[in-house]
């Protein structure tokens, strides 16, 4: 009896072994055929599966498309909304007057008929007749002037509206509004286009208040909000009124799964039929085409990682000195070590498909020139620096190598572990001498990008108080000639590499799994999808 | 006036001695809301940069600090704190903007569910092996068993939820890897969050039986010719039960506080999942409240265990009833010296 307990145990222990044992090996036959790549219509994107005669069977409900997400957003306003997860919700629930088209770069009408500048500061909207919410109430010109104050008062996105003179703004008639800018500023048509100001209605707002407009999302949108599970899931279904082309699924669920293990799991058993902020070690696998029934899209991302030296420090206001830094650090071996699949290196401080995108060189690693820079510039014997970033990022991995880098020439860097908001609040009142930044272009206007880098930013890094650079940038950013402000943004770009400030590290490379049987997936290089254009084969 | 009976002493006893406790729980939620508050507003992690993004300006900071009532000082803002906690508000989360009591009272019932039924199947697997491993004292089968208990107790419970994810989820594909829903849903995260409790009560299971076996009622009861089954399960087990009880109780009580990451690899929305985004956004409330509701149930679990003891052992139930005699007793005692 004794020895049958005994094996009964041994066996169980075994099989439990053998189990977990073999899922770290986990290679599972490729049914998506053999490695293909091809250059997607925008030139940039890559798809790698999905080539096989054979599709993997859908087993999420028939009519049902689930996303996997990494983040939960913390609200479903879109004024407020500030993760690619809650843009995916409220962009489902809730249109904008306008998009930008990535394929043409020109922007469209939504739910705005025209829109035009009659003069330096006067735009004038008019939006399309019959559109109405989802609740029945009917669309009007007060209803985007409510959006517009909603999101000037944004506690994420209200510099970017500081322009318009509320006073002033004229609703004309039920379908135009007159808005009046105290200034003229280009980029505000690009920052409505972002899934920020998707148009609410102002009498939803005053029925629900600020609580049901963060937790009961209602628009225009081509989909109705069903309901928000906290920690869990978002879901939507179809608008069968929708004014525009309507879906052609039924119902939308948007999964929190911030494990990466786990979403990754889900999708490579069918529990979502896409995700989002894939791994590094889940995009090489899907690279090797080792996930059976997946489709790859990877593309260049629009964050752009830098490395900014606060301008309060002494050696750092010594351009030789930033020129040793650059000259001291491999800046490609860095990204490759430091952020695996996930980024690449760039030498440019504007990803590519941003608007007025200037192409700069990366700057040689030459260990010897920077000691050589260094001992002209009178740090011959050294220096030390402190840096602050949040432990476990690609960015403290970035800036542990760079810490060993700078020791070759001398520079000590005194780096500190800590939490991610500790960190920038260090970097933002000059603790922290040296380190990493992120300026993301999801408008694709240089304005968004180099948001940071200009003397009204809280960030004091090496060029805060250079004027002709600043000057370059609010040049690029009242100017409405498109001339002028392509003339600009080249100048401040030239400007910053020339003169070793903001040094661009890497940009990001985004990347969504999805299961073969979807047929149009509209992969984008901002982080967030347009679902209601989803199609399954 | 009518002398109470024997039985309605101990009752009165009883309810006294829960009224004791109850008014002691009350300094150790006080010390907890003093702590937490302090570490939250000593901790260099600013929330509003959580909250506006780095790139907010001085202005917008401004604004938002004096919105959440962060520019106070400290023991204003700590007073408020107790205040709102007194009338059982405690606070409104900086990310959501939802009442954080409601927050918790949405999450809370999953993790019950998890904990009860995590505690449940280790209950179950750990009480018969730890007697069997007992009643077979340095067998194979007692080696085996300790062995395995002190494996799956040093397993952490996240990797062994990763673990059984890809054994069971991804590989075999007999459960789903996340969610909730179905009764399926349930079996991967009971399993993580189980199996160190199985460890701790069939290690507690098997010493007590050892203690119990050996005494000589047990040795009477075999002399009897009462049959080993009944011996083990009608005496001894009883009697061995009551220090598992205890443990039993305060698994539940640590299972619930430790189900934070299992919930978050299984994607379960309830607390843990709910104190884990709180802290990547130094959303305070949330953490405080989150704190002290654990807090408070653990002092509840920590009753109802010492209430249930009181139940089961005949020897504490005597000193309850006996407690005011003893003390009339030791009263006249020192008016007489």
């Amino acid at each position: 009896m004794k020895k049958k307990i005994a094996l009964t145990l041994c066996a169980v222990m075994m099989a439990t072994a053998c189990l977990t044992g073999c899922g770290s090996g986990g290679q599972q036959a490729n049914v998506g055929g053999n490695d293909t790549s091809a250059d997607a219509e925008s030139g940039e994107m890559t798809v790698i599966g999905g080539d096989s005669d054979e599709i993997s069977e859908k087993t999420t409900d028939a009519d049902t498309f689930v996303l996997g997400a990494s983040e939960e957003p913390t609200t479903l306003e879109p004024a407020e909304a500030q993760l690619v997860s809650g843009w995916i919700c409220t962009g489902a629930v809730y249109d904008n007057l306008i998009t930008l088209n990535e394929d043409t770069g020109e922007i469209e009408g939504v739910l705005a008929e025209s829109w035009e500048y009659t003069d330096d500061t006067t735009l004038v909207i008019r939006i399309k007749d019959g559109i109405k919410f989802h609740n029945g109430s009917d669309l009007t010109a007060d209803d985007v002037l409510f959006t517009l104050e909603r999101l000037a008062a944004s506690s994420r996105y209200a510099t970017n509206y500081s322009c318009i003179d509320f006073e002033n703004c004229t609703v004309i008639d039920n379908t135009t509004l007159e808005v009046k800018l105290s200034t003229t500023y280009a980029p505000l048509l690009s920052y409505l286009c972002h899934p920020s100001a998707g148009v609410l209605s102002r009498s939803y707002y005053e029925e629900v208040g600020e609580e049901g407009l963060a937790r009961e999302p209602m628009g225009t949108g081509a989909f109705v909000f069903d309901n928000w599970v906290s920690g869990d899931r978002f879901t939507a279904h179809r608008n069968d009124d929708y004014w525009g082309e309507k879906p052609a699924y039924e119902n939308l669920a948007v999964r929190f799964i911030t494990e990466s293990t786990t979403r990754m799991i889900e999708f490579e058993t069918g529990g979502v039929d896409a995700v989002i902020d894939l791994a590094s070690s889940d995009i090489e696998r899907m690279e090797n085409n080792e996930v059976s029934g997946s489709v790859l899209y990877k593309m260049a991302g629009e964050k752009i990682t830098r490395l900014e030296m606060y301008e309060g420090y002494e050696p750092f206001q010594d351009e030789r000195v930033r020129e040793a830094i650059c000259h001291a650090i491999d800046f490609e071996s860095v990204v490759s070590a430091a952020y695996g699949s996930t980024a690449e290196y760039t030498s440019s401080i504007l990803p590519k498909d941003c608007m007025y995108y200037v192409e700069t060189e990366g700057y040689e690693y030459d260990p010897d020139l920077a000691k050589e820079l260094l001992e002209e510039a009178g740090y011959g014997d050294g220096f030390t620096v402190s840096a602050s970033v949040g432990s476990g990022s690609p960015d403290a991995k970035a800036l542990e190598i760079i810490q060993a880098q700078l020791a070759d020439v001398g520079i000590e860097m005194e780096l500190e572990l800590t939490d991610v908001s500790t960190s920038i609040d260090k970097m933002l009142n000059g603790e922290a001498n040296i380190g990493v930044i992120n300026g993301t272009v999801n408008v694709k206007d240089p304005d968004q990008a180099l948001s940071n880098i200009k003397a009204e930013s809280p960030f004091k890094i090496s060029s805060s108080s250079d004027e002709t650079l600043n000057e370059y940038l609010i040049t690029g950013a009242v100017s409405v000639d498109d001339s002028v402000r392509a003339e600009a943004y080249e100048n401040a770009c030239n400007y910053m590499h020339d003169h070793y400030l903001s040094v661009p590290i890497c940009v990001s490379v985004v990347t969504y799994g999805v299961r073969d049987y979807v047929d149009y997936f509209p992969a984008s290089a901002s982080g967030w999808i347009d679902v209601k254009t989803i199609t399954f084969k | 006036m009518r002398r109470l009976s024997w039985h309605e002493k101990e009752v009165v006893s009883l309810i006294k001695y829960i009224l004791k406790r109850i008014l002691l729980m009350i300094p150790v939620l006080f010390g907890v809301i003093v702590v937490i508050f302090t570490i939250n507003y000593l901790s260099p992690s600013d929330p509003l940069i959580s909250l506006l993004g780095a790139d907010a300006t001085e202005a917008q900071r401004i604004a938002k600090a004096a919105e959440l009532g962060l520019d106070q000082p400290y023991i204003v803002q700590l007073v408020q704190y107790i205040k709102g906690v007194l009338h059982l508000d405690l606070g409104t989360s900086y990310t959501t903007y939802t009442p954080v009591l409601e927050s918790i009272l949405e999450r809370f019932p999953t993790t019950f569910k998890l904990s009860i039924l995590a505690v449940g199947l280790a209950s179950a697997v750990g009480i018969p092996l730890g007697v069997v491993a007992a009643t077979h004292q340095n067998s194979v089968f007692d080696y085996i068993s300790s062995i395995a208990a002190l494996i799956v107790a040093s397993m952490p419970g996240f990797w062994l939820g990763l673990m059984l994810i890809i054994g069971f989820s991804l590989n075999l594909g007999w459960f789903p890897a996340s969610g909730l829903g179905t009764v399926k849903h349930w079996v991967l995260p009971v399993i993580a969050a189980g199996v160190f409790p199985i460890a701790t009560i069939m290690r507690t299971t098997r010493s007590s039986m050892l203690e119990v076996i050996r005494q000589d009622y047990i040795r009477t009861a075999r002399s009897k010719g009462i049959s080993e089954k009944k011996v083990i399960t009608r005496h001894a087990l009883k009697n061995a039960l009551i220090p598992v009880i205890t443990v039993v109780g305060m698994q539940l009580a640590f299972t619930m506080g430790g189900v934070i990451v299992l919930e978050a690899v299984f994607t379960i929305p309830g607390l843990g999942s709910l104190l884990k985004t709180a802290i990547g956004y130094n959303d305070y409330p949330v953490i405080q409240g989150c704190v002290l509701f654990i807090a408070f149930v653990m002092c509840i679990m920590n009753l109802l265990v010492d209430v249930l003891y009181a139940f089961i052992d005949p020897r504490l139930k005597s000193q309850y009833a006996s407690g005011r005699k003893k003390r009339q007793k030791a009263k006249t005692a020192a008016e007489r010296s």
